[in-house]
């Protein structure tokens, strides 16, 4: 399938919880622009969203002390429309997707904090890819949904 | 009707990359993640919250929530139908202050409204069946009462 169109937007945020809300605040202000659907402004915000959590509780030192790189692409592809998200962090080599998922709780005493956040990665994005290349984690998810309908 | 304020954060090392350059991003989101109460008698109380349940967000309303919602055995309505956007760190909010008033003794539900978005993140994350959720306002109230 070839893509037609993909244009890029690039931003760094200061890996805290301002950081993540500007990230925000731009992610909607971009696919506003470009038109994308409310819903899937939402779905990719809930994935950028969680992506960002994990690098700010996780990351160590090293990520808090260095910007967050966040890519959007947007672009169409046959008859899909196709957003990609590349975050991309400087703390210590950590894979979210080798992680396993919690096992969800059958009663709410049983419910433990943890491990949303990447079960609803896995549930709001329709394709994850993690590498460590360059000295930095890079977290790419790939979103697709029909051009028309 | 109780009524509890919450300020904005300070947004100030956060840039846009434009091919080489690095601009400074001037325009950060508001966090404007207001709480506010109403108890209805009989010990139902109806918490309403709107705005961004996000990290900055949930930050600003943790201890007021907690102290709205379990400080004291109550049925308690948490209304959702104006919450923008709902992250696993508000999740964990609700679960946490939802065993709290479980161990009280009392009743927690979240009403929804017609928030879709909202709806689909308890939906896929399980949460609706560890809390029990609701579109219907009456049918919230009469569940806790």
């Amino acid at each position: 399938m070839t893509i037609l169109t993909l244009e890029p937007g690039r931003l760094a945020v200061a890996a805290d919880a301002s950081g993540a809300g500007a990230a925000s605040s731009w992610l909607a202000q971009t696919c506003a622009d470009r038109g994308v659907p409310a819903d899937q402004v939402y779905r990719l915000d809930t994935c950028l969203t969680e992506a960002l959590a994990n690098v700010i509780s996780h990351g160590g030192e090293e990520a808090l002390a260095a910007p967050v790189v966040v890519n959007l692409f947007l672009g169409e592809a046959g008859n899909e429309f196709r957003a990609v998200l590349e975050i991309a962090d400087r703390g210590r080599p950590f894979d979210p997707l080798a992680q396993q998922a919690a096992p969800r709780a059958a009663t709410l005493e049983e419910a433990t904090p943890g491990g949303l956040g990447l079960s609803m990665i896995r549930s709001f994005s329709d394709s994850q890819h993690y590498a460590w290349r360059d000295g930095q984690n890079r977290l790419t998810l790939g979103f697709y949904w029909p051009l028309f309908g | 009707m109780g009524r509890i304020q919450t300020g904005s954060s300070d947004c100030n090392i956060n840039v846009i990359l434009v091919g080489d350059d690095i601009l400074p991003l001037t325009n950060p989101t508001e966090y404007d993640m207001p709480i506010s109460f109403e108890d209805t008698g009989s010990g139902v109380r109806l918490i309403k919250l709107s705005g961004r349940m996000d990290i900055a967000g949930t930050g600003q309303i943790e201890i007021p929530f907690a102290s709205a919602s379990c400080a004291e055995k109550l049925g308690v309505v948490v209304d959702l139908s104006a919450v923008d956007f709902l992250a696993s760190i508000g999740i964990r909010c609700l679960i946490t202050n939802a065993k709290a008033q479980h161990n009280r003794g009392g009743k927690f539900v979240l009403f929804v409204g017609d928030n879709a978005q909202v709806a689909k993140t308890l939906e896929t994350t399980g949460i609706d069946a560890l809390i029990p959720m609701f579109r219907d306002s009456g049918e919230a109230r009469a569940a806790v009462a």
